[in-house]
């Protein structure tokens, strides 16, 4: 079951590779401009640093789980029995 | 040899593909399933409820009347009641084996073992039924019923204990992913320093310490638990040994909140540079 999607994009992939090899090469193509990305110079190292960024926000997450009050939505304490059957009374 | 990169490539992200899409399942067990469980073990002591009402209904029917038919009754009754105790308790054990899958992840002897005597519980509670429906009369309904007893004190240890280590391994894991992130903060701030905007001397000792005060909250949270599994296995009281635990949980993690300043202390070091 697990190879069956994969077999299929092999499949999908080869396909497309194939169609592409047939068409036209660079003289039909144009490159795309670069798209140009304004950082201002003023702005910390610390605001643009995305591991940075990404840390602060997974502290934040794990205080305000810890902070969270304790509901245990399925709680699964062992139920209670008498297993004396009462029948000596 | 150049086809060959293509099949590789789709090969990893169809298999990424397939794991993307079974996110949250442990041992082949997912959290659909355990929700499904549960509310077969809700539906379960729904049943028993009522089983259990009429089993006292007919006892008490027998011991005013002391007939024959009262009695057959009663014992009907009985065998009826204790049959779904039994179905309620495999219900109850199979949801919590999956609890303790899906929070654990068996990743520790322990944890392993833990599952396998709750496995072993399982298939010895299914196989008490052909006792409770062989048994011909009160009497030897009695004698099964203090034998349910015993085995009742050996599953209600193991769920306290299986409990016990899904609260232990929840801070352990909160515990663990902190002390990543005191790394990639470290790291951070050795990269800054090494760009020349932050002179490191001062945060090095703070970061030491704090390593140290995460090591010394993993000892006590180690600790704790076996000292947790030594109340349970020594004491007849498993709850309270399992709620006391509760407690020492509830100091870990108020721990672990005030370790948070550490961290808001980094933060505003990096911020600074």
């Amino acid at each position: 079951m697990i190879f069956l999607p994969i077999i299929l994009l092999v499949i999908i992939l080869n396909l497309v590779i194939n169609k592409v090899k047939s068409e036209p090469t660079t003289s039909t193509l144009t490159e795309a401009p670069t798209p140009f990305v304004s950082i201002s110079e003023s702005s910390p190292r610390w605001a643009t640093d995305s591991a940075f960024l990404s840390v602060e926000s997974e502290l934040k997450t794990i205080k305000e789980e810890l902070n969270k009050p304790q509901t245990d939505d399925f709680p699964l304490m062992p139920p209670r029995f008498n297993f004396d059957l009462g029948f000596d009374q | 040899m150049k086809k060959i990169w293509p099949i590789i490539f789709v090969s990893i992200f169809g298999l990424s593909l397939n794991f993307l899409g079974r996110k949250h399942v442990v041992l082949g067990v997912s959290s659909q399933e355990f929700q499904q469980a549960y509310q077969e073990y809700i539906s379960a002591s729904s049943i028993y409820q009522s089983d259990y009402e009429k089993f006292i209904l007919s006892r008490s029917k027998y011991l005013t009347f002391m007939s024959i038919s009262s009695e057959s009754e009663a014992i009907d009754s009985t065998k009826k009641m204790i049959i779904s105790r039994i179905d309620f308790l495999v219900k109850y054990v199979t949801a919590l084996r999956i609890k303790l899958a899906l929070e654990t992840k068996i990743i520790d002897y322990q944890e392993n073992l833990l599952y396998l005597q709750l496995d072993n519980e399982l298939t010895s509670l299914l196989n008490s039924k052909e006792l409770v429906n062989s048994a011909q009369d009160l009497k030897g309904l009695n004698d099964v019923e203090s034998n349910s007893g015993r085995k009742y004190q050996t599953i209600s240890k193991l769920a306290y204990k299986s409990l016990g280590l899904i609260n232990y391994r929840q801070n352990l894991k909160v515990v663990t992913d902190l002390r990543k992130q005191v790394d990639i903060l470290n790291n951070k701030l050795e990269q800054y320093a090494n760009l020349g905007t932050y002179d490191l001397t001062n945060s090095k000792n703070r970061f030491e310490q704090t390593d140290k005060q995460f090591r010394d909250l993993e000892i006590k949270i180690e600790e704790d638990k076996k000292k947790f599994f030594g109340l349970v296995d020594s004491q007849n009281d498993p709850e309270k040994a399992y709620l006391d635990y509760k407690n020492m949980i509830s100091t870990q993690k108020s721990e672990i909140i005030n370790l948070f300043s550490v961290f808001e202390e980094i933060i505003f070091l990096i911020k600074k540079t």
